[in-house]
């Protein structure tokens, strides 16, 4: 019986022409959402690349000097010396704490674009993590991303409410089974 | 001829009022309002009262820092925070993503900090219940529910034939139904926007009566707009069922649709250099102001020009001619090619070498 009544239901709904519109918006939808979750990730790992590249020009530079320092090619005063400590670690030194995209960020990009994944580790820095954030459309950030999880979670809903909610359509029948 | 509007809006209230439906719907709506609108007042109380403890503060360690040397004064700089408006309390908009405060220093120009986002819970981004919001997601909902039936509804009960032939005519019908949902819709939506920019107003905060008269005109358009798309939309739908089909799917296109859509698609189409790249990009730029062999070169160059013989301290207060001064607005018009190209119009006005200036 209620394999009869499925195929039925079935039958029913392939029988609207809604169904086969509603199918291919979301197909859209999904695939809208997904190519915008792998463009953050992928925005992320620019950026990560980006200041490990940072990081290593920083470093190459410093040896350089340090090398025309040996050579005696160059005297910088002591505060931008890649050999004195000081100078090394507040002029020169370059170096960022990185939170890389988990394998599954692309499915949903929930709060991290609000919380840094890139941290400039300074010295002199004053309060952590207060300036390491993304430059953002504060609007955007407001409505949120248009990722798979908001397809699933607001859209989906509603697709499944179009599609049910005259779902014991054809009156007749129903009337015919229940007698 | 109001004989028409008076009646059709009467005939309109009374028929809303026997729907349970209706009425339950409308309660849920001004208590979810009454919700958003209590939550608002206490998060902009509490966001004054932290602000001006902090502006206190901070004013106080200002005035307080004893005799100084300006340019010690400047150089390590004070903390000034954004103003809030009493229409906050209706409205908070992108407040919550935006730095409240910036420190304000002489060498460095420094981001906004301090996003209110950054220490809320996450659910609180998942539903971010301001009067605003309230309004201008359940408002529509609201007009469509009350609505879709207006004309679709007599239609397929065969009344509509018989108002027309009563003698009443289209435009009038329509401006009688249109001022009953207008009615409805003002007594569960006004005293809550009302109350919200009265808490805004009593927490002492500041108040522009233009923005407000502004911020409702925008609204009245908004639910307007609403109310005769629901209208229309009853009075040309084949049935009071498909016009509610095709309204709520409108009010999930342009309420949880269309601004993530269109904000995704902006930032497509001008992406934005991801910050470190950007801070990257300007610290290149700007590397030969103070490379030491530049500064050199510079001090021989001005030395030459103006027989300047001794750089001193005292030409930064004195003179134009200053060394530091020099290779900062000599860099400014190449920092402003980076800023343009990126969008950012900002003049970073910025030196590396605190031991030298102070």
């Amino acid at each position: 019986m209620l394999i009869t009544q499925c195929k039925h239901e079935l039958r029913q709904l392939a029988a609207d022409r809604l169904l086969y519109a509603l199918i291919v918006l979301f197909a859209v939808l999904i695939a809208y959402g997904l190519w915008n979750g792998e463009r953050w990730v992928r925005f992320q790992e620019r950026a990560i690349a980006a200041a490990h590249q940072e990081e290593a020009t920083a470093l190459t530079r410093a040896k350089q000097q340090a090398e025309r320092i040996r050579l005696g090619q160059e005297k910088p005063r002591w505060w931008s010396s890649s050999t004195d400590l000081r100078g090394f670690l507040w002029y020169h030194l370059v170096s960022y704490a990185v939170k890389p995209p988990a394998p599954l960020a692309a499915l949903a990009v929930g709060q991290s674009d609000l919380y840094p994944y890139l941290l400039k580790v300074d010295t002199g820095a004053r309060a952590g993590f207060t300036t390491a954030y993304e430059t953002a459309n504060p609007r955007k950030l407001l409505l949120g991303p248009f990722d798979l999880a908001f397809v699933i979670i607001y859209l989906l809903p509603l697709f499944i409410l179009a599609l049910s909610y005259d779902l014991p359509r054809p009156i007749p029948c129903l009337r015919a089974r229940t007698m | 001829m109001t004989a028409v509007i008076r009646w059709t809006m009467r005939k309109e209230l009374k028929e809303m009022r026997r729907d349970r439906r209706l009425i339950w719907a409308s309660g849920i709506a001004l208590a979810l309002l009454l919700v958003a609108v209590g939550i608002s007042a206490q998060h902009c109380r509490t966001l004054a009262r932290q602000k001006a403890q902090a502006t206190a503060a901070e004013r106080a360690r200002w005035l307080g820092q004893g005799e100084n040397n300006p340019h010690g004064a400047a150089h390590y700089g004070i903390y000034v925070f954004k103003p809030q408006t009493a229409l906050m309390a209706f409205d908070p908009g992108i407040e919550t993503f935006v730095g409240a405060s910036v420190w304000l220093e002489a060498h460095k120009q420094n981001e906004f900090v301090y996003r209110p986002a950054q220490d809320a819970a996450p659910v609180q981004r998942f539903v971010q219940l301001s009067p605003a919001t309230a309004v201008q997601i359940l408002g529509p909902l609201l007009i469509i529910l009350l609505g879709f039936g207006a004309l679709a509804g007599e239609r397929e009960q065969g009344t509509l034939r018989q108002i027309l032939s009563q003698g009443a005519d289209g435009p009038r019908l329509l401006t009688g139904k249109a001022l009953a949902l207008a009615a409805v819709l003002l007594v569960i939506l006004a005293p809550a926007a009302g109350a919200a920019f009265m808490s805004g107003v009593t927490f002492g905060l500041a108040f522009s009566g233009l923005r407000l008269l502004l911020m409702v005109l925008a609204y009245v358009l908004y639910l307007g707009a609403f109310l005769f798309l629901t209208l229309t939309v009853s009075a040309w739908a084949a049935s009071a069922r498909s016009a509610l089909v095709i309204l709520l799917a409108f009010w999930a296109v342009n309420c949880f649709l269309a601004p993530r859509t269109v904000a995704e698609l902006a930032e497509t189409v001008y992406p934005l250099p991801s910050s470190v790249e950007w801070k990257n990009a300007m610290q290149t730029e700007m590397a030969p102001g103070h490379a030491v062999e530049v500064e050199e070169r510079l001090k021989a160059e001005l030395q030459q020009r103006y027989g300047v013989r001794n750089f001193h301290k005292s030409h930064v207060v004195h003179r134009p001619l200053f060394r530091q001064g020099v290779p900062e607005s000599r860099t400014q018009g190449r920092k402003r090619d980076t800023f343009h190209g990126t969008g950012f119009r900002t003049i970073h006005v910025r030196n590396d070498d605190p031991f030298e200036s102070c």
